[in-house]
């Protein structure tokens, strides 16, 4: 899993690419801290780049909706699509994220 | 210098082996006065292979020129002996010749000390072999008694499982054919599966996945069952909100469970059902194409929220299919996934077949498709309702036989 984090014009884009998995914790807690901050910007996570996702992957993004919650903003999911796009809805997780 | 090692490392029982009786005086004399408390002498190969089980020391300074049978032999012959595998055995040579050294290494020597005796490198050596093989012992023991543990467990977990006892039962009393399979990754799992007989025709069903696996999963599920078996009722919405109510308490934020919770009323011929973000449920009716159930949901223990319930008819010879998200996301060597619809085709020849054969030929189709072991746990569970007259034609088998 790779992870690219871009700061720009008040966006924080986190642009995920590859598998989506409990493997990811460790660099996605950086992100986590990140979406804290008062100063995060509009949160968008790009996911256009997964192909595949499990249930610790949910459980990640649940995080990140929690910290990013703390200062009452919303993450926008992006580009989700085939397998991530359906466990997301099945999930519900519209309830909780920005779909686009 | 004493402080840096347990204590115990110094009653650890040591063998010296020497035909010279004034050396193995003089080594017995110098760990003695560093602290060592059971070191004992023998002075032949004969005498140490005789004298081993007695001793079972921890560690052997042993002469690699010894009369009769040679130190290197005895080695070897210790060596023999899988549970000496690890224990270290120091020779000491009067000359470090670069063959001696070889040849004691080939024989199975972990090191070795060179005549004339220091007693400070005696020691060190002594010292360190010591505390190398009692960190190994620790281990070894350690890891015994986590396997243990584990199997412990392991068994509590099947123990919580449908017992093949109740499964007949439900056949007896419910027609109802169940088979089901369960395999955690590791050890222990975060899949658990349930069925459970209510009043007036109804029996419940049920399949729920913890994200992750392992132990803290299994921990979940142990819980969850205890809960479960108070409150479990016909009201499939009601149930899956107070479960969602009791893991919003139990788990940490980012953890959570998806479920399928039925309803199979054999009185009405209908099963009702709510899930909670399930691997979509498969229908397999007895006269007309196999078809998907929504497993849409909220996770269970994220936040309050309410269930929906959805009817469907139910009638013998009908069949429901149950499975953890393992199956549909392991990979094939082509790095492809298994799609609902590759279980619709594949199941739909199976109609007519009893659960035992359906959940055989899933797994098996698993099988096929996955280059490797899930790497998540993985459960099926197959319920098929028994058509009534496989149940007369059963019990009057029975009875004439």
């Amino acid at each position: 899993m790779q992870i690219t984090q871009q700061s720009e014009n008040g966006y924080f884009n986190i642009i995920m690419k590859g598998d989506f998995t409990f493997d990811a914790n460790v660099p996605f807690r950086d992100v986590l801290d990140k979406l804290a901050k008062p100063d995060a910007g509009v949160i968008v996570i790009d996911l256009s780049g997964v192909e595949f996702m499990d249930s610790a992957a949910l459980g990640m993004l649940l995080l990140a909706h929690e910290r990013a919650g703390r200062n009452a903003r919303t993450i926008t999911l992006k580009g989700a699509r085939g397998h991530v796009k359906k466990i997301l809805q099945m999930a519900r997780f519209d309830q909780f994220f920005v779909m686009e | 210098m004493y402080d840096e090692i347990s204590d115990d490392v110094y009653k650890l029982p040591i063998l010296v082996v020497d035909d010279d009786a004034v050396y193995c005086e003089l080594v017995h004399y110098t760990l003695s006065l560093k602290g060592f408390k059971n070191v004992y002498c023998v002075y032949s190969g004969e005498e140490a292979l005789e004298q081993l089980d007695a001793f079972r020391p921890d560690l052997i300074i042993m002469d690699a020129k010894l009369p009769g049978m040679s130190g290197m032999e005895c080695c070897r012959r210790i060596r023999l002996d899988r549970k000496n595998n690890a224990m270290p055995i120091l020779f000491h040579t009067s000359v470090e010749k670069e063959n001696i050294c070889m040849q004691a290494f080939a024989a199975g020597a972990t090191d070795l000390i060179v005549k004339p005796l220091l007693a400070d490198e005696l020691y060190a050596r002594v010292k360190v072999h010591l505390q190398n093989h009692s960190l190994h012992q620790h281990t070894i023991k350690y890891r015994e008694r986590v396997a243990n543990e584990l199997e412990s467990a392991r068994q509590l977990q099947l123990s919580i499982l449908p017992q093949p006892a109740e499964i007949e039962g439900l056949r007896k009393s419910r027609g109802l054919d169940i088979a089901s399979y369960f395999r955690p990754s590791s050890e222990l799992g975060g899949d658990y599966w349930g069925v459970k007989s209510l009043p007036k025709d109804q029996t419940v069903l049920w399949l729920v996945d913890f994200s992750g696996h392992g132990v803290a999963s299994a921990i979940h599920t142990f819980r969850l069952h205890s809960y479960l078996m108070e409150i479990v009722e016909h009201s499939a919405e009601h149930t899956m909100s107070a479960i969602n109510d009791k893991l919003g308490q139990m788990v940490m934020r980012g953890q959570f469970a998806t479920m399928f919770y039925g309803v199979v009323d054999t009185g009405r011929n209908i099963l009702h059902y709510s899930c909670a973000s399930c691997p979509n449920p498969i229908v397999l009716p007895a006269k007309e194409p196999p078809f998907m159930l929504d497993g849409t949901g909220l996770p269970l223990g994220i936040c309050a929220q309410n269930y929906e319930r959805k009817t469907i008819p139910f009638r013998e010879g009908d069949c429901l299919i149950l499975y953890s998200d393992a199956l549909i996301e392991t990979r094939s060597s082509s790095e492809q996934f298994m799609t609902e619809d590759d279980i619709l085709a594949y199941v739909k020849d199976f109609r007519f077949e009893a659960a035992e054969q359906i959940k055989d030929g899933l797994l098996k189709l698993f099988r096929q498709h996955a280059a490797s072991a899930p790497v998540d746990d993985l459960t099926l569970c197959v319920v098929k309702r028994v058509a009534h007259s496989a149940l007369e034609g059963r019990s009057i088998r029975r009875f004439f036989g």
